[in-house]
């Protein structure tokens, strides 16, 4: 019984950092590009500047009306949110925060196989919604949508293969286990590409080219309206909470860090996510969208042949150390 | 020397970070008002006493948003066998600011300085007709006009301070000579006869407007109001003598007047005769003040009131 | 360490993945309070205006699916190749430095990645990846 009461409660705690985490990151966001672009931001919802917005804004959508349009697939468009929220959930089941099998929700063998094919379905998502919409502007988002997707998942596998070469696992708590400081110089390439194409994966940008407002409307997302919409976003931002948790497991260490070893490494994990979901807000304030041919030839040209190189690099390395 | 490839990425990070960590001009409007520069126009506001339905402002006006009645009435002469003399009452005097399009025109060409600029901006509405201000609405925003912001050090005195200045110095010099005189008369008196002439205390009054024995219309209830300004030339306020007219403009201007006259009675000491309807200058006084031919105080102390809200710019 | 028996690794693994099979359920049912909470609280009021497509305001033109080009089929393509080649870099990864397996695992698997990144060049000079 012990087990099952385990089992329980690391799923709330899953169901819970799901849940706040991207509310979190979500307001850092409002109030950080706000102060980048020297405004101040949510200041009323809550009282103390503005710290409930995002929670207001969840009420505000639970009670809009829900429109599908006359000509949409109904079924299929009532789906597409949930489909595009859930992976990113199963997928902060297996991050690790800590040393140890009991700072994870649940130890997976299959690691980073598993996640990266978790994520791969997330794409479905946008698709469906894309193709049920029964809208040009929808079809067309969705399909730039999945493509760019899909070109970005590659540099991510691959850089993914590479950390697990390096570590001889594609456990995440074994890669964990197996991390030495002087990875960090040894994957940099790596880091990088996993980053950006991680960037592109959510759409965020400077890759928001399938979603943009002025591009084309909405994309994808264009006919959808209250809690539906409202998933959608919760999806971006599940996304870059595990996007950051992911890259600071494979390549930052995770909870390695001075005194991590002895129960303060949640502290690093969270820092180190923390200091990366950053870096996501503050590259969306800085750099202007890129065009959508030329973020297919940044995947293709760019960081494809750079992963591959990264992994003949860590190949190398490996048997010759 | 070609830029470093990614140089230019890094910049823009740098620049985003800047600004974030500098302090935002941000002013949180509700909680806090804004900081608004001198002469700002935010509404107008309407003094009655100064204004002789000359009907300029609604002339000019380039949207016709001013509404303006009135009618005339007739003042009984002052002097036995003088004409009678007939005057401008206000009726109705309204300002539509859905149509106002705050272009100021009016209030450069009131000739009598009845209109001001309010930096009251905060007077919406649900209902577009609340947004017609009538006269006591127009008045209520006169408590909110400011003082005129200052000149520049070096500039020359505004013609209305002058003024007022002259006709303070000219007074004070009239006093001065009176005294003497009445000291004169006094050490003569007193060196011809031991009766002393009863003419020194009441001299000495004399400042005011001088017809304050001689007016007829003045009478009037409303005087009271200014009563307490000591020599009763102020009762002569016409305030009281707008036998029709507006009772309400009346009784407030008589309230004004009281603020006004402690100005007004240095300066239209001078003019006291010349207080011809131009209430003329806002900062008390008389610019038509010296030369106006006598006229019956009918509206003689208008132009004493004017000065009372609008700070003492006055004959200070 | 002891090597797991098959057995026990089977336990665990269906254990393991029936835990995420949990939290898929609980996400499920997480989305439908979701959405039954959004049933009761939202109106209804359906207007034939508000369930036109939404064309930048004006009124929509033709059919829903417009005639689109699908020139992202390439990359799609492009995409199946190289998820597969992961899909085998993943288990070779895991052992590959395992002794006994030395430089010559190395080479083959550099071999196979050649041969894919051989057809990547061959898909760039085709001028596949440009924009038409």
């Amino acid at each position: 019984m012990n087990d099952a009461l385990d089992v329980a409660i690391r799923l709330l705690i899953v169901f819970a950092v799901f849940m706040v985490f991207p509310l979190v990151i979500g307001q850092t966001e409002h109030k950080v590009m706000a102060h980048m672009q020297g405004r101040l931001g949510p200041m009323y919802a809550g009282g103390f500047h503005g710290w409930a917005q995002l929670v207001a804004d969840g009420v505000k959508f639970v009670q809009k009306e829900d429109v599908v349009p006359a000509g949409a697939d109904r079924r299929i468009f009532q789906m597409a949110p949930a489909v595009a929220l859930l992976p990113y959930l199963l997928v902060v089941l297996v991050i690790p925060i800590g040393p140890g099998e009991g700072a994870v929700g649940q130890v997976i063998d299959a690691g980073i196989f598993f996640v990266m094919a978790v994520m791969g379905v997330g794409v479905l998502g946008s698709l469906m919604a894309g193709w049920a919409s029964a809208n040009k502007f929808s079809l067309l988002g969705g399909l730039r949508t999945a493509a760019q997707l899909l070109a970005y998942e590659l540099p991510m596998l691959l850089t993914a293969a590479s950390v697990a070469m390096a570590a001889g696992t594609v456990s995440l708590t074994g890669i964990l286990d197996a991390f030495e400081w002087w990875w960090l110089p040894w994957q940099i390439v790596g880091a990088i590409v996993f980053f950006v194409a991680g960037l592109a994966e959510l759409q965020r940008p400077p890759f928001d080219m399938p979603v943009a407002d002025s591009e084309i409307i909405f994309g994808a997302y264009t006919e959808y309206t209250g809690l539906r919409f409202a998933l959608f976003l919760l999806a971006e931002y599940a996304g870059i909470v595990v996007l950051c948790g992911l890259t600071t497991v494979l390549f930052l260490g995770g909870w390695h860090g001075p005194m991590g070893a002895d129960g303060l490494g949640w502290v690093w994990t969270l820092l180190k996510t923390a200091v990366l979901a950053f870096v996501v807000i503050w590259l969306r304030v800085s750099y202007p969208r890129m065009r959508e041919d030329q973020l297919q030839r940044l995947a293709w040209t760019t960081l494809v042949p750079l992963a591959l190189a990264q992994i003949a690099l860590t190949g190398i390395v490996k048997v010759v150390i | 020397m070609a830029p470093i490839p990614g140089s230019g990425l890094a910049k823009g990070l740098a620049v985003t970070l800047r600004t974030m960590t500098k302090k935002t001009v941000t002013a949180q409007y509700p909680d806090v008002q804004p900081d608004l520069p001198p002469r700002t126009r935010g509404v107008i506001g309407l003094f009655e006493e100064n204004c002789t339905v000359c009907m300029l402002c609604a002339r000019e006006c380039p949207d016709w948003c001013i509404y303006i009645d009135s009618h005339k009435e007739t003042v009984p002469a002052t002097t036995p066998g003088g004409r009678e003399r007939s005057r401008n009452v206000l009726d109705r005097f309204a300002i539509d600011f859905s149509l106002c399009m705050y272009c100021g025109i009016c209030i450069e060409v009131c000739p009598f300085d009845a209109l001001f600029w309010s930096p009251e901006f905060e007077y919406a509405e649900t209902d577009i007709r609340e947004l017609t201000h009538e006269r006591d609405k127009l008045r209520e925003w006169m408590w909110t006009v400011p003082a005129p912001p200052a000149l520049d050090p070096a500039a020359e005195e505004p013609k209305e301070i002058a003024a007022a200045r002259k006709t303070a110095e000219k007074l004070a010099a009239a006093q001065e000579a009176a005294k003497e005189q009445q000291a004169q008369e006094a050490a003569e008196a007193a060196a011809a006869a031991d009766a002393p002439s009863a003419d020194a205390p009441s001299a000495s009054d004399a400042p005011d407007d001088g017809p304050h024995p001689g007016n007829p219309a003045a009478g009037g209830p409303t005087s009271g109001g200014s009563a307490p300004d000591g020599p009763a030339a102020d009762g002569s306020t016409p305030g009281g003598s707008t036998s029709g007219g507006s009772t309400s403009g009346g009784s407030t201007s008589g309230g004004s007047t009281s603020g006004g006259s402690t100005s007004g009675r240095s300066g239209s000491g001078g003019s006291g005769s010349g207080r011809s309807g131009s209430g003329g200058s806002t900062s008390g006084d008389a610019a038509s003040g010296g030369p106006a031919p006598d006229r019956p105080s009918g509206r003689g102390q208008t132009g004493g009131s004017a000065s009372g809200p609008m700070g003492e710019g006055g004959p200070e | 360490m002891p090597e797991p028996t098959v057995a026990t690794l089977a336990a665990s693994y269906y254990e393991s993945y029936s835990v995420v099979g949990l939290l898929a359920l609980i996400g499920v049912l997480f989305v439908a309070v979701a959405f039954g909470t959004g049933r009761l609280l939202r109106p209804v009021v359906p207007t034939p205006e508000k369930l036109m497509t939404y064309e930048c305001g004006v009124d929509p033109v033709g059919e829903g699916w417009a005639h689109t080009q699908v020139r992202y089929y390439v990359y799609a393509f492009l995409y199946v190749i190289f998820a597969v080649d992961s899909i085998f870099l993943f288990p070779w990864a895991t052992i590959f430095a395992a002794p006994g397996y030395g430089a010559t695992t190395l080479v083959e698997m550099f071999i196979f990645l050649g041969f894919l990144a051989v057809g990547l060049l061959y898909a760039w000079k085709k001028g596949v990846l440009t924009w038409t």
